[in-house]
């Protein structure tokens, strides 16, 4: 597998430095090589966050930002415009947004604000799954069931296996259950 | 075991493997986290150590030393403004011979208030009597560690170590990591029994005396007598850990394609990674050059540059903090070991990275194609934006 480069765009308290540690662990469990870090700008919530992971079967030798990534995850849509979610994106970047919209209006709109580019857009409801089963919208680690799904990266077993390396016995059940159902209902054009 | 960690959580799995006893910091960004993961290994019974809080980075190190004078094993970290704030303690320590190891995530310096990585305070602490070691992963962070202790209680050195590695770009990067076993680090490194600078209620003695001047020069001399010790204790700790874990880090100075190498690139901390990067891609144009990475600032590694700058025609040095009115300090200073030698070659600096600002391949490979092509004396260094 050559360097999948993942960025993540959220916001201060969504979870997305954890997202990025639990796909790295994933990755280190599988026997993959995996970095992540994140880039924050003022320590608060609901400011923008920036996450960038790596994942490659040979040596990784970067640690800077990614500005060209095979992958995008954007956990707020306001982040689509104003975040620089956009920013270098290649032909065949797959760009993974947290959204109730139905996934022909955003890959529209998508298309409309990469002029008319084709790009391999994935819908989820993560916010609304984490709700329902966390009772928090944490939709960070739920997302990751569309993330793993569009990418292949890793399977369900071993991001399985990094939740229960990472998070409190009491929260394996329903983060593994919000991550099935994202995995599960996420829409791919 | 292979764990994902960061260089923050490593530095702080160094510490519990190296059974430190006694643990004291204050919150400072982005070093917090050590202590953290420390304050966590306490309470789950995993360290058997004391958390001692301090009121401040002075008190801090004031408490790290007073806890070492017991004969303790001690472990601190600190970052940024906190190490600027820690600066008179640390001459304390350092004449005071106490082998306390240090955690040092490097962080920019105020103002203008930053957050993120560059050397200028780490730098800046060079003359405190502190050995410096700069770590480019968390792998090292973690092995360094070990190594710090058993470098500072050698007999031989007994002087504090700094465990410096880039904040962000390796403190709060996360990578593989694997975690030593516990008996093979107890076999690599054995307890502390302090000889030298013991409080014992039944034998008193005055620590931190005063001295005239004859006596105080004497003691000064000592340190830079242990200092030059150091550096063959720092290449067989790197060596004999080798043996035990398969793992080096190139002892003082961590060289990389440079056997053959008309030009050298020479940078300290995470910087190194993408400067090998770099240069592999001019080998494969036919450039021949190479990179050398100082792990030990202090002591500096005086023999193994010149005997690199015997060999090269140039070298590129990348400071990673400038020192206003002068250029870049490490640039700076590897001109003044190769001066002498009967054949010096030329020496450029740059200043780049500092408050974070990114060093890519692509900038360091500008900085070895341009040192390649360059005739004549260096001018002033050079800034890569």
């Amino acid at each position: 597998m050559k360097m999948t480069e993942i960025r993540w765009h959220g916001r201060g308290g969504h979870g997305t430095v954890t997202a990025g540690i639990l796909l790295a662990e994933a990755a280190v469990q599988s026997g993959l090589v995996a970095r992540t870090f994140p880039n924050f700008g003022p320590f608060r919530r609901g400011n923008p966050v920036l996450v960038f992971t790596r994942v490659s079967s040979g040596p990784i030798r970067e640690r800077g930002p990614i500005k060209a990534p095979d992958v995008v995850v954007v956990m707020d849509k306001a982040l689509l415009i104003n975040g620089g979610a956009l920013d270098g994106l290649k032909a065949e970047s797959v760009l993974i947004i947290n959204t109730t919209q139905e996934l022909v209006e955003l890959s529209r709109q998508v298309a409309g604000l990469l002029s008319e580019r084709k790009l391999k857009v994935v819908a989820v409801d993560a916010t609304g799954i984490a709700i329902e089963e966390l009772g928090a919208p944490f939709a960070s680690t739920t997302i990751l069931g569309a993330v793993i799904r569009a990418t292949g990266i890793v399977d369900l077993e071993a991001i399985s296996a990094a939740v229960k390396a990472r998070l409190p016995v009491a929260d394996w059940d329903r983060n593994l259950r919000a991550i099935q159902r994202a995995h599960y209902t996420a829409r791919q054009n | 075991m292979l764990r994902l960690l960061d260089g923050n959580a490593a530095a702080s799995y160094g510490a519990k493997l190296a059974r430190t006893q006694i643990v004291s910091a204050t919150p400072i960004t982005p070093a917090s986290e050590i202590a953290e993961h420390l304050i966590r290994f306490i309470e789950a019974g995993e360290l058997r150590a004391e958390f001692v809080v301090p009121e401040g980075e002075h008190s801090t190190m004031v408490i790290c030393m007073g806890a070492s004078m017991t004969g303790a094993r001690v472990f601190t970290a600190t970052a940024s403004q906190g190490l600027a704030y820690m600066h008179e303690p640390l001459h304390f320590a350092a004449g005071g011979r106490l082998p306390i190891v240090m955690a040092v995530p490097n962080r920019s310096i105020a103002l203008p208030w930053c957050n993120y990585p560059d050397h200028q305070i780490v730098v800046a602490q060079r003359d405190t009597g502190w050995i410096q070691l700069h770590c480019e992963n968390a792998q090292e962070v973690l092995d360094t560690c070990i190594q710090a202790f058993r470098i500072a209680e050698d007999p031989r050195v007994l002087l504090p170590v700094m465990v410096c590695f880039d904040g962000w770009t390796v403190s709060l990067h996360h990578e593989g990591v694997d975690i030593p076993p516990q008996d093979e680090v107890d076999a690599y490194l054995p307890a502390y029994t302090s000889q030298h600078c013991v409080l014992d209620p039944d034998k008193p003695k005055t620590v931190g005396a005063g001295a005239d001047a004859l006596l105080y020069m004497q003691y000064r001399r000592q340190m830079e007598e242990a200092m030059d010790a150091a550096r063959a204790v720092i290449k067989t700790t790197d060596e004999e850990f080798r043996v035990r874990f398969g793992r080096s880090y190139g002892g003082m100075l961590d060289q990389y394609r440079c056997e053959d190498a008309a030009v050298v690139l020479v940078g300290m901390g995470a910087l190194a990674e993408a400067a090998r990067a770099a240069a592999d891609e001019l080998r494969l144009e036919g450039a021949p050059v190479g990179v050398a990475r100082i792990r030990s600032y202090r002591p500096f590694p005086h023999a193994e540059l010149r005997a690199l700058g015997e060999r090269v025609e140039a070298i590129a040095v990348v400071d990673r903090s400038s020192s206003p009115g002068l250029g870049g300090p490490l640039a700076s200073e590897v001109r003044a070991v190769l001066s002498g030698l009967p054949r010096s070659p030329q020496v450029y600096g740059f200043v780049a990275g500092l408050g974070g600002h990114e060093i890519s391949v692509a900038h360091l490979r500008k900085a070895l194609s341009s040192v390649s092509i360059a005739t004549g004396p260096a001018s002033e260094d050079q800034w890569l934006w």
